[in-house]
């Protein structure tokens, strides 16, 4: 990692061509990806990721150029490379570091390297027999163990300096059900912002159970019914409804090029009035959380959407400028070789008036997805679809035969307004969420909530 | 270090921990890249990135580990690391090293430098210019960027093999927003020129969101669907996998077990080619260092062979087909294919439509990566594109989805046209033409 002076005269070379403002950014991550198959450990894939980015303003123009080469010569010609791009050469400025302290609010018990490597592969094992237990059917089993560690700095010609460590830790299962010629999937994979400490509480035999049992569940399900119904949809990973038809257009990135369904509409009353949505990067020891943003701000609890009206964006310094609004500590990257922009952190929608079991009786004929897998969404006209996992019809207010292959598709400002009943068992999931500076680990939540009406994309 | 440096240092500290099986393997790039938004200059950004990753055999199992670091300590470090991973593996497979091909295919590629900063700014500010130049109704909002990569891969091991490779490549692409007062339109258009001429992807790009403006909705209900070539590459580049024969030997690929079997009508053949001229990214070895070559994968509608590295060929009992990936420094060996192409049939475009008489014409699907199940083959899509009437684009389309099987489409596939085009979806190379499916569900309203 680097020196004051070092990143002082970094800064001072980037700012000395004409920039108004210039950020250094060092960081070393060291990951392991374990992967059990077929029962058998079979690989690990160990890995160091060390490198510098250096980024420059002029207005709202950015210059960026990183590098993996943290000699001095190369970090010095990172530093040439941004200057070279502003403008003319010109005298290094003189730039003041004031290193502050950050205060760690995600405590770890055992840190990822600490922890002998039989331990975690004794994590998937357990998964992987308890899905193998399951049934008979089961006929593969994939699991993947996670851990990363990442470590860095960040500092800004406005004297800021801090550094900071981030933990995560991941347990996925894939599970392959066979039955005749017919084959399908079921997947969990939860994930945790402390030490391996998580799984004594989020026990490796659940894991592998539930993605067992979600493959069972498809096997003897029929292909969705397609057209448009009344859908509710869980809790847990449910959120990413919310993260894909909204989320992303609330994001900085979009709304300050005016690329987003959502620019211009602060105040106005967007959602029903029964929804209040939140992106709350303080939650402790989540998996989307961190002590400071990518910018070396604090993470904060932004309110989104409260009672169905529009209150605030995520906003990084880039969007903080062309929007002439606040950051709120959202800027994020996946590591030193992209740029960073705002993203979300652990972004829910909070519990409702409804109780759950109203919710489902409600129903007179539609879908209830208990569990979702990912989605997309063009932010410029808030068009959105996700897969669901494991689905079931609902017929006469009662959850019925399970039913597969089915998608859920519509536009944000309109799905928002047809969030009717939200219940009250909030829950998140996490997942990783893919955008211009990279994949980036998120939690979505929410309490199972109904939709009025939307279009089911399936298959009878 | 250099990369000569870094493994003479890394087989040094092999040898005197007694190993006598290993490999180093080390990938470096270089990019630099422009975007404008609207008529403003936005972004310049650049990168150099490189990183190395050991490999070792103990005890019948392979381990490795890998860094970015170049410090002498950091990179040293890998040997211990990687016999440790080696220790926690379960072996069922022999460890292979190998010594090298008789020979290795020469590319049909140029090499492609890195372009200077001004170069790139000038063609990203013309690119600007000739998109607004396209329609009044353009926005702001709307980017241009273009950039090149160069890449170099290196590979060496106890075997004695020793290889390098190197790649550019270069790209141009257009996002053409319009705003008119009843919607926003948006459409993408890519070269792999950073001018962006061939094709000129500023007038392709504003044409595509003109012709999106007032889609309307489709009826739920089973239509005859063309898909257009850039989502034929879409879907070859989320169901590609099947064809791994790691996948097949895993039980995660429907094709298992059906190698000279017909898995789809006979008028598909589907290519993999190392060499296909307009991919600049070549290589004559694959990740172990084996030649490359081109093969057939469905001749005629008949499954020819599965993809395969050194240590799957001989769990299957078959023979490399040079098809070992390590997208990147740090990944472990996997299975990819170079660049799958699906031949072109005699009929145009134009022709194939026509035929199909009514139907749809999908230019967009969109949640792939969720909606589409490799194992299973199982899709549902979110769409848009146009209701063809009497074998005419009649009217655009948007918020449907479009759902089937991926397998049980390739056996109903009624029409392949003759305009195969190469794209990059989701950063693996694909080449395509438009093609008929007939009978498949489609939600709308």
């Amino acid at each position: 990692m680097l020196t004051k002076t070092q990143m002082e005269e970094l800064l001072g070379i980037a700012v000395s061509t004409g920039a108004d403002f210039a950020e250094v950014f060092a960081e070393r991550e060291h990951s392991n990806t374990i992967r059990l198959l077929s029962g058998k450990i079979e690989s690990v894939r160990d890995t160091v990721i060390v490198g510098v980015g250096i980024r420059a303003f002029c207005g709202t123009k950015t210059y960026y150029a990183s590098t993996s080469d943290v000699t001095k010569q190369g970090l010095l010609a990172c530093a040439a490379a941004v200057a070279g791009a502003v403008g003319d050469a010109k005298t290094p400025a003189k730039i003041d570091l004031v290193p502050t302290r950050v205060v760690n609010a995600h405590p770890v018990g055992e840190y990822p390297d600490d922890v002998a490597t039989v331990r975690k592969t004794d994590l998937l094992r357990r998964a992987e027999a308890a899905a193998r237990a399951t049934d008979e059917k089961i006929v593969q089993v994939q699991g993947t163990f996670l851990d990363v560690d990442r470590q860095f700095q960040v500092a800004n010609t406005e004297g800021l300096m801090r550094e900071d460590r981030k933990i995560r830790n991941r347990l996925a299962v894939a599970v392959v059900a066979a039955d005749g010629g017919d084959t399908q999937t079921g997947f969990f994979g939860p994930g945790t912002g402390r030490g391996i400490e998580f799984f004594e509480s989020m026990d490796p035999a659940y894991v592998g159970k539930r993605a067992a049992e979600q493959a069972l569940t498809n096997l003897r399900a029929s292909f969705c019914p397609a057209g448009t119904m009344t859908v509710a949809i869980e809790n847990g990973f449910g959120g990413v409804i919310f993260h894909e038809a909204c989320g992303h257009s609330l994001e900085a990135t979009s709304v300050g090029i005016g690329a987003s369904q959502m620019a211009g509409k602060l105040g106005q009353k967007i959602a029903n009035e029964k929804v209040t949505a939140i992106d709350d990067g303080t939650i402790v020891g989540a998996w989307g959380s961190y002590n400071i943003d990518d910018e070396g701000n604090p993470a904060a609890r932004n309110v989104l959407i409260e009672h169905g009206v529009l209150k605030g964006y995520m906003i990084d310094r880039l969007g903080s400028r062309r929007m002439g609004m606040p950051m709120t500590g959202s800027s994020r990257r996946e590591n030193y070789t992209f740029e960073p922009t705002s993203r979300m952190t652990n972004t829910f929608i909070d519990n409702g008036p409804d109780k759950n079991e109203d919710i489902i009786a409600s129903i007179e004929y539609g879908l209830y997805a208990k569990s979702m897998g990912g989605g997309s969404v063009n932010p410029l006209t808030g068009a959105f679809n996700f897969a669901v996992n494991e689905g079931y019809l609902v017929k006469n207010g009662k959850i019925c035969e399970p039913v597969r292959g089915a998608s859920l598709i519509g536009t944000g400002s309109q799905i928002l307004q047809d969030i009717d009943m939200v219940g009250q068992n909030l829950l998140t999931g996490q997942g990783m969420c893919g955008s211009s500076s990279g994949s980036v680990p998120t939690d979505v939540g929410q309490p199972l909530i109904r939709v009025r009406q939307i279009t089911v994309g399936g298959r009878s | 270090m250099e990369f000569e440096a870094l493994k003479q240092a890394l087989f040094a500290a092999a040898k005197a921990k007694g190993l006598t099986e290993y490999e180093v393997f080390a990938k470096t790039s270089s990019g630099l890249s422009a975007e404008m938004l609207g008529h403003e200059l936005q972004s310049v950004t650049s990168d150099t990135h490189g990183g190395i990753c050991f490999r070792c055999a103990v005890g019948g199992c392979i381990g490795a580990a890998s860094t970015q670091s170049t410090k002498e300590a950091d990179v040293l470090a890998l040997v211990d690391r990687a016999m440790a991973n080696a220790a926690v593996i379960d072996a069922d497979e022999e460890p292979i090293f190998f010594e090298g091909s008789p020979a290795y295919e020469a590319k049909t590629c140029a090499l492609l430098p890195v372009p200077e900063t001004g170069e790139l700014r000038r063609a990203v500010a013309d690119l600007s210019a000739r998109v607004f130049a396209e329609d009044g109704r353009v926005s702001e909002s709307s980017s241009m960027g273009a950039g090149a990569d160069f890449v170099t891969v290196s590979l060496a091991n106890s075997k004695g093999l020793s290889l390098t490779n190197q790649m550019g490549s270069r790209y141009s692409y257009v996002e053409a927003i319009l705003k008119t007062e009843a919607e926003s339109v948006n459409a993408f258009a890519v070269s792999q020129d950073i001018a962006g001429k061939t094709p000129d992807i500023a007038a392709k790009a504003v044409k595509k969101a003109v012709a999106k403006l007032g889609a309307g909705r489709v009826k739920t209900g089973t239509y005859d669907v063309i898909f257009a070539a850039d989502q034929v590459r879409a879907l070859l580049s989320a169901f590609g996998g099947a064809f791994s024969g790691k996948a097949a030997l895993e039980g995660l690929s429907r094709l298992t077990g059906q190698e000279e079997t017909q898995i789809a009508a006979p008028m598909l053949t589907l290519v993999d080619d190392p060499f296909y001229p307009e991919n600049p990214m070549q290589t004559p070895f694959d990740a172990e260092g084996v030649a490359t070559y081109r093969k057939n994968l469905i001749e005629n509608g008949v499954l020819k062979t599965l993809l395969y590295d050194l240590t799957t060929a001989k769990k299957a009992g078959k023979t490399t087909t040079g098809n070992a990936a390590r997208p990147s420094y740090s990944s472990n060996v996997s299975i990819d294919p170079y660049c799958m192409r699906i031949e072109g049939g005699k009929e145009t475009p134009e022709e194939l439509r026509a035929r199909m008489k009514d139907g749809l014409y999908i230019t967009e699907m969109k949640g792939l990566h969720a909606g589409a199940n490799g194992v299973t083959g199982d899709f549902s899509i979110e769409s848009a594109g146009f209701i063809v009437k009497d074998g005419q684009l009649a009217a655009p389309v948007k918020t449907f989805t479009v759902a089937g099987n991926f397998f049980d489409l390739l056996m109903h596939i009624d029409g392949i046209a003759d305009n195969v085009e190469m794209g990059t979806p989701s950063l693996s190379v694909k080449a395509a033409p438009d093609i008929l499916v007939r009978g498949l569900s489609v939600a709308g309203e």
